[in-house]
């Protein structure tokens, strides 16, 4: 009953994410694997922004309460969503099915295959054992498990669980499962992240397939879900694996945005990344990233037809910011717990160890086997494309990359995290916040070299 | 086969008439639970117009997977000058010191030089097992997985190697000067070389994983909770936990007497702080618990007993 109860906890996310995205007239506008893909994200960010607002209202906490807060707040949206929508001109897909021949299609469909029988197996590693990750026992399933039995999210339990610098989106999720469960069960809210690994994958199946061959899209697809630390993320709690998903998704519906000017994608690239603001510390960063590169596509980039810089920045901040500012001043008024220190380094200190940090962080990427040879690829993709730098492609994807670890290892070098980072603890979970990000980026910029190659062949002519 | 505890048991397996020209390798299939780094393989050969030759090589055993899962250990023999003749007789001796635990030789076998073979003993010479053991229990293994080695060098660093060779001749392809029929030849040796690479560390992703789920499945498949955890923290927190919940209210403050160094209490205080919730974990508390598990005592002559289950005890401190 567990996975029954599991299950029926996951899907609800993915049908009010399904109905809203529907409603608004996206059904067609993007590949069916991105549209499921991105409801998961969407219905399970709705429901963690209700959950934390029934206790602001003094409503228990319990799932009698919140079914109907999150079904009100669904069709408030749907409402809405239904009044502004408007007709979508679709991106159709590099080729349709008919296009494919029987053999290709043959090996889709095994590779297809091979790789939802890879996902239930991680789903099944995931739901065979109970939550062991130091984070979770340590912070946030252990909040989550305050708030099932206090009914509510006390102040008291935040401060004394420990550091109050993690938002709230994740606890509240395991336990939204947990309560489907009717009590608390250690493994349960695991399976929200095979789910996870899953719509990250769809995602990037779905939004590689808009410019690449659906075997491509497949190979892609598959070189992400080879990745070792992201798959072994997928079986325990951490928050590192959702925060991936939702910078990609960040990044996917900006890229779309630069190509359609659509009001929407900008809009689900929003949801997106107040999503990710609220599973983690290093979503703000991935947010202020990712508003510095729009607002350089925007002002600086040669579009075609200009975009309006200040509504189309204001459009995409205006969820995150809003998200973190509410978690930022909770955090500073109600909570008493110290932040995490991150006492700045005197200025020889910080060049002196930038040297080690970069040696050490360099060294990890080329050796170690959570990635296999993606950053090889990923930096040599990159050294080919150099010149188009300012393109969506490579702005939206591979300048995140860049920015973020450029920005952690800064940190590192110029704080107290040096040691968390020469211990071996922190940088590969950083480098996984960015990994699928680069993974599609090899896979966009291959597949697009692939599609020449193929345009300019006698037989494509022909 | 099981050898039972001893400082250094030994067995022999005589009676045998193996040309040792027909072997190369040797393969034990053994199931240990600790590591043990010394222990021979040994023969005795009857050589034509020789002296017999008696020899032996050193190798070490790791330890089984959890789970129970014996593990392979391949001894090459025909490198040995004392490798040669009619092998009669074969030895085993096992270094294993006080440990009182039994070791298990599930098999030995005798392999002809040959591909296969050597495919068979550098396969687990990678000790994929080892890192698979690491996947399913993920630990350390969420921060970074620990690294496939062939000899000396991790396979990352082998595989990405490789991969800078294909990046360099698909550069060179860009070059002016190389004729076209190059560039082609260039580019297709170099995306086979980066595919081939790509394709074989997909492989072995899938056998980690598929090895993992089964040492994952051996020790905790179709357990509860509270029997994965009690595997886990080696002794009944979760039902240490239930029973004072049971018997306290919500919210009632204790503190715990644990044991181990720093790092080991570190870990332990913040397992039982989450079993026990809606109990608090404070060390301030006047209520103090203890675990027979940890041999350990805090508690002062004063402390009261006021309730005791299977495995700890609750004192009223004074």
């Amino acid at each position: 009953m567990t996975y029954a109860w599991g299950l029926l906890a996951s899907a609800i996310p993915v049908g009010v994410g399904a109905v809203l995205l529907f409603r608004a007239g996206l059904y067609g506008h993007m590949h069916v694997a991105l549209f499921v893909g991105v409801a998961y994200g969407l219905g399970l960010a709705l429901i963690s922004f209700v959950l934390v607002i029934l206790p602001v209202l003094g409503i228990p906490l319990t799932l009698l309460w919140a079914l109907p807060s999150v079904g009100l707040a669904w069709g408030a949206l749907w409402f809405a969503t239904g009044r502004f929508s408007k007709h979508v001109e679709s991106v159709p897909a590099s080729t349709p099915a008919s296009a494919r021949g029987l053999w290709m299609r043959a090996v889709w469909a095994v590779g297809l295959a091979l790789l939802v029988a890879k996902l239930g197996l991680i789903g099944v590693r995931a739901m065979d054992k109970p939550v062991i990750g130091w984070d979770a026992v340590t912070t946030h399933s252990l909040r989550a498990k305050a708030m099932y039995y206090d009914q509510t999210i006390a102040r008291s339990s935040l401060d004394w669980i420990g550091s109050a610098d993690y938002p709230l989106g994740l606890p509240l999720l395991e336990l939204w499962v947990n309560w489907f469960q009717g009590r608390w069960d250690d493994t349960a809210f695991k399976i929200l992240f095979p789910g996870f690994l899953a719509a990250l994958l769809a995602m990037l199946y779905g939004a590689l397939r808009e410019v690449v061959r659906p075997l491509g899209s497949l190979f892609g697809a598959w070189f992400a879900a080879s990745l070792p630390l992201l798959v072994e993320h997928a079986t325990d709690a951490y928050l590192d694996l959702p925060l991936a998903y939702t910078t990609l998704g960040t990044s996917i519906f900006l890229w779309r945005h630069a190509r359609t000017r659509e009001a929407h994608d900008l809009l689900l690239a929003s949801a997106m990344a107040a999503f990710g603001v609220w599973i983690k510390r290093e979503g703000a960063v991935a947010f202020g990233i990712a508003l510095a590169l729009l607002a350089l596509w925007s002002v600086i980039a040669r579009a075609p037809v200009r975009a309006k810089p200040v509504s189309t920045l204001a459009a995409f901040a205006a969820m995150p910011a809003l998200v973190w500012v509410a978690w930022a001043v909770f955090r500073w008024t109600a909570l008493e717990s110290a932040p995490l220190s991150f006492q700045p380094s005197s200025v020889s200190d910080f060049f002196s160890r930038a040297l080690a940090v970069a040696a050490y962080a360099s060294g990890e990427l080329w050796r170690s086997s959570n990635w296999n040879v993606l950053w090889p690829l990923f930096f040599g993709v990159w050294l080919f494309h150099a010149r188009r730098s300012l393109d969506p492609d490579i702005l939206f994807f591979t300048w995140p990359v860049v920015l973020t670890l450029a920005a952690f290892l800064a940190t590192s070098a110029g704080t107290v995290m040096f040691d968390f980072l020469m211990q071996g603890s922190t940088l590969h979970r950083m480098v996984l916040h960015v990994a699928p990000l680069a993974a599609f980026s090899v896979g966009l910029m291959v597949g697009r070299h692939w599609e020449t190659i193929r345009a300019r062949a006698p037989r494509a002519r022909g | 086969m099981v050898i039972p505890s001893g400082v250094a048991p030994t067995i022999v397996i005589s009676g045998l008439a193996v040309s040792a020209a027909d072997v190369a390798y040797a393969r034990l299939q053994i199931r240990s639970p600790i590591a043990i780094d010394e222990a021979y393989l040994g023969w005795a050969a009857a050589r034509r117009g020789q002296p017999d030759a008696r020899s032996n090589r050193r190798f070490a055993i790791p330890r089984e997977l959890r789970g129970g899962f014996p593990r392979s250990v391949w001894i090459r023999l025909d490198e040995a000058p004392e490798w040669s003749g009619t092998v009669q007789n074969l030895g085993l001796l096992i270094v294993v010191g006080e440990s009182g635990q039994p070791v298990v030789i599930e098999s030995i076998a005798l392999f002809p030089a040959g591909l296969l073979t050597q495919s068979r003993a550098w396969w687990e010479a990678l000790a994929l097992d080892d890192v698979a053991e690491d996947l399913a229990f993920p630990l350390w293994s969420l921060n970074t997985v620990r690294p496939v080695m062939v000899g000396a060098r991790t396979l990352g660093s082998i595989a990405t190697g490789v991969v800078c060779v294909g990046l360099v001749l698909l550069v060179l392809t860009r070059l002016k000067p190389v004729r076209p029929t190059l560039s082609r030849a260039l580019a297709g040796t170099a995306i086979g070389l980066i595919v081939c690479v790509a394709m074989g560390l997909v492989a072995v992703a899938a056998y980690l994983e598929t090895r993992a789920f089964r040492v994952e499945w051996a020790v905790f498949g179709a357990r509860s909770s509270a029997d994965d955890y009690r595997y886990m923290d080696g002794f009944d927190l979760v039902g240490t936990a239930a029973d004072l919940n049971r018997a306290l209210p919500a919210g009632t403050e204790l503190a715990a007497c644990l044991w181990g160094n720093p790092r080991a209490r570190d870990l332990l205080s913040r397992r039982v702080r989450y079993e026990l919730y809606p109990l608090r974990l404070t060390p301030d508390a006047t209520l103090l618990l203890e675990f027979d598990e940890g041999k350990t005592t805090c508690r002062t002559p004063d402390d009261q007993l006021i309730l005791s289950g299977l495995g700890y005890h609750v004192y009223q401190r004074q």
